[in-house]
């Protein structure tokens, strides 16, 4: 049923139908119109054929009428009715009475025409052709000859004609069938054979057949080239996989956190670290999901610093480099330096982000230890110098003041000599304390942070000859010996960047708090921040600055002043014990 | 400087001191430097705070010289224990440190001097003069 369906509904087929029909149709008319044509060619040989006749028996039946010879007028009538095909015949007076007749007239037909001196030709019922022609005599008309003839010999004729033009009809319509569908073949047979590769290309993946790759027409051009074309796909396809696969690998390479995600926040790839490590399953499991639809992952608040973030970049453009902590699968705090970066597609419009999160927990806590090492070989250092080589010059000061006594009574070259050495190991052991004190400034027995701070800003005052005040709002809390240390450094360096750098005249360090933090100020009448240059000392100093201050979970701003100069800002946490 | 000397020396007089400093070397060369000095006598030396306690009940000194740290404690402990014990035992505080804060803590122990170490060689013999006869030693301070 299908397969009928199919047939009929297929190009050859509904050609086949349609050639058929138009000769079927030109064929009809044409052998209508040939018969018709034969017909009315043949009535009217019969018609002329029958005047002619009606003409003849008019003059010879002229003289038996005017003498009114009656036994020769129907001999006559016999001779004429035993003709095959007529069927009655008549000589008529004018008045149209018969005189003399022979055979039967046909019933029920319409009488002759009323004017004898008139010849009419007429059908009547019953197959028969009817003639009238006047008999005249002398310019005279005298009688009509009134003649039917039998026309089922012209209808057998045009009986016969018809029916060979029908027989040629059908004949044609037969070879013209044939012709339609050897035509229908023709035409649609390449659209088959095309349907046929286009199925083989949509079940094999290629035109692997020689009939189509060998056929010299336009089918084996297209097999051909359709074969070239699906070999480039291929390839192309091939080089895509490949290159997609690369970029698998290199993700899940990458030994840190990396994903990517659409403008409408879905996730669109991860390397395995990040799915692990921050969401806590395979990367399938969250390919395709949003932020609500991936869960909270090991740390919730987390994904939502980064999901504000990517937001921001969304609407920004710019790339952002920031820091982030969450837990990890076993619940510890990892700090993250998370990159955000927009990709584009070929037409240079946005179509997505990347994440990269680097851990650097483990390069703070090195940070920190190394910090805490450095500082507590500087105050063992510190404590070395003082409490040892200080005691020891000290001593030694007293052993040589001793020999000072010793000397021979007015000896006082020597004595003289003994007492500048005295001098030289006491201010010896002076060296050391202070370099002691350089290296341990924030001395917590010598009045901590706040003592250091003042002695640094008198120290600078002396040794930079300009105005450096120290002030504090109170009451502070104790603050740990690591933050008073950093801070410390920190206001350090601020005063030794105003100093060096933006040739300030006047510095203000002020410590205070807030609520909850610490608050170091450290404001400038220099320059200005120096245009920072990768590798100068001010930039230096200032990433220091900062890397200090996120040693005590503090931060640091560094900001120039409406007025000019500059103003740098720490604060540190207050350890509120909650 | 600022010192007090309420009444002249008797060169007669020997003052008997008791040395208590905890780094060794220091206490023998400070030991050596008062024995240098006439009408002074070193009557003994501790390295700690119950030693020191210990020697000056045994020697009843006239002067104290104690060291500001003796192994980590704070030796102004010693200084309070005499003023309160031995009110008529002097005692000057020797120390490494130049801070103003630990002058002003001696004092208000009742130490009635202050040295700094590295200023020993020229202030201890005026020091102990102007202590011994009731006078006080703190250079700097009003």
């Amino acid at each position: 049923m299908r397969l009928i369906e199919r047939t009929r509904r297929s190009i050859q087929f509904r050609l086949l139908i349609l050639l058929v029909a138009m000769s079927a149709v030109i064929l009809a008319l044409a052998t209508t119109l040939f018969g018709w044509y034969g017909w009315t060619l043949q009535r009217r040989q019969f018609e002329q054929q029958l005047v002619a006749m009606a003409n003849l028996v008019a003059l010879n039946s002229a003289a038996p009428l005017a003498f009114d010879d009656l036994d020769t007028a129907r001999e006559d009538m016999h001779l004429v009715q035993s003709g095959s095909s007529i069927l009655y015949a008549a000589i008529r007076r004018p008045d149209g009475s018969v005189f003399a007749e022979a055979g039967a007239m046909a019933e029920g037909s319409p009488p002759l025409h009323h004017d004898p001196g008139q010849s009419m030709v007429d059908y009547l019922a019953g197959s028969r052709m009817r003639a009238a022609i006047p008999i005249v005599l002398n310019d005279r008309v005298i009688g009509q000859v009134h003649i039917e003839e039998d026309l089922s010999g012209m209808n057998r004729q045009v009986i016969t004609v018809v029916g060979s033009a029908i027989a040629v009809f059908l004949a044609t319509l037969f070879v013209a069938v044939l012709l339609a569908a050897r035509i229908g073949r023709t035409i649609t047979g390449p659209i088959t054979r095309l349907a046929a590769m286009v199925r083989m290309i949509a079940d094999r993946g290629r035109v692997d057949t020689g009939d189509f790759i060998a056929s010299p027409d336009e089918v084996g051009d297209l097999a051909r080239g359709i074969n070239t074309m699906l070999d480039s796909l291929e390839r192309s396809r091939r080089e895509l996989e490949q290159s997609l696969s690369q970029q698998r690998t290199l993700f899940d390479t990458i030994p840190m956190p990396v994903y990517a995600k659409d403008l409408a926040g879905t996730y669109i790839a991860m390397n395995h670290r990040y799915a692990l490590d921050v969401l806590g399953d395979k990367p399938e499991v969250f390919i395709g999901r949003n932020r609500e639809q991936a869960g909270n992952g090991h740390d919730a608040g987390m994904l939502d610093h980064l999901a504000a973030r990517e937001a921001d970049l969304g609407s920004s453009g710019m790339s952002t480099s920031f820091e982030v902590t969450g837990h990890d699968a076993n619940g510890e705090l990892r700090v993250y330096r998370a990159q955000l970066g927009l990709f584009r597609d070929q037409a240079g419009t946005s179509a997505g982000l990347i994440g990269v999160l680097l851990d650097i927990t483990e390069i703070r806590r090195i940070g920190k230890e190394l910090v805490d090492v450095s500082m507590r070989e500087q105050q063992r250092l510190a404590r070395d110098l003082h409490d040892n080589l200080g005691q020891l010059l000290t001593a030694t000061a007293m052993r040589i003041k001793a020999l000072e006594y010793a000397a021979p009574e007015g000896d006082e070259a020597m004595k003289a000599e003994l007492r500048d050495v005295t001098a030289l190991v006491n201010r010896s052991a002076r060296e050391a304390r202070a370099l002691s004190h350089g290296l341990n400034p924030v001395d917590i027995e010598r009045g901590g942070l706040l003592r250091a701070l003042e002695e640094l800003a008198a120290s600078t005052e002396v040794y930079a000859r300009l105005t450096c005040r120290f002030t504090s709002t109170g009451p502070l809390p104790e603050i740990d010996k690591d933050a008073s240390n950093q801070l410390y450094r920190i206001a350090q360096e601020a005063v030794n960047n105003a100093v060096r750098h933006a040739s300030a005249t006047r510095i203000d360090l002020h410590l205070g708090r807030t609520t909850n933090e610490i608050v170091l100020s450290i404001r400038d009448n220099g320059r200005g921040i120096p245009q920072r240059r990768d590798g100068t000392a001010a930039g230096m100093g200032l990433r220091i600055m900062h890397q200090r201050a996120l040693m005590i979970q503090g931060t640091l701003h560094c900001n120039p002043r409406p007025s000019g100069g500059t103003e740098v800002v720490c604060r540190h946490p207050i350890d509120t014990g909650t | 400087m600022n010192t007090n000397t309420p009444r002249q020396p008797d060169p007669s007089e020997v003052d008997r001191i008791l040395v208590v400093d905890d780094h060794p070397l220091v206490r023998e060369a400070l030991v050596g430097l008062l024995r240098r000095h006439s009408g002074i006598a070193v009557c003994g030396e501790a390295d700690s705070i119950e030693q020191g306690i210990y020697l000056v009940a045994k020697h009843q000194p006239d002067l104290v010289l104690v060291d500001l740290m003796l192994h980590g404690r704070d030796g102004l402990d010693l200084v309070r224990h005499l003023h309160t014990h031995h009110p008529d035992i002097r005692t000057v505080v020797i120390t490494m440190k130049d801070e103003e804060s630990f002058a002003h803590k001696a004092q208000e122990a009742g130490a009635a001097g202050f040295i700094m170490k590295d200023r020993l060689t020229e202030d201890l013999r005026p020091a102990i003069d102007v202590v011994r006869f009731g006078g006080s030693w703190y250079p700097g301070r009003m």
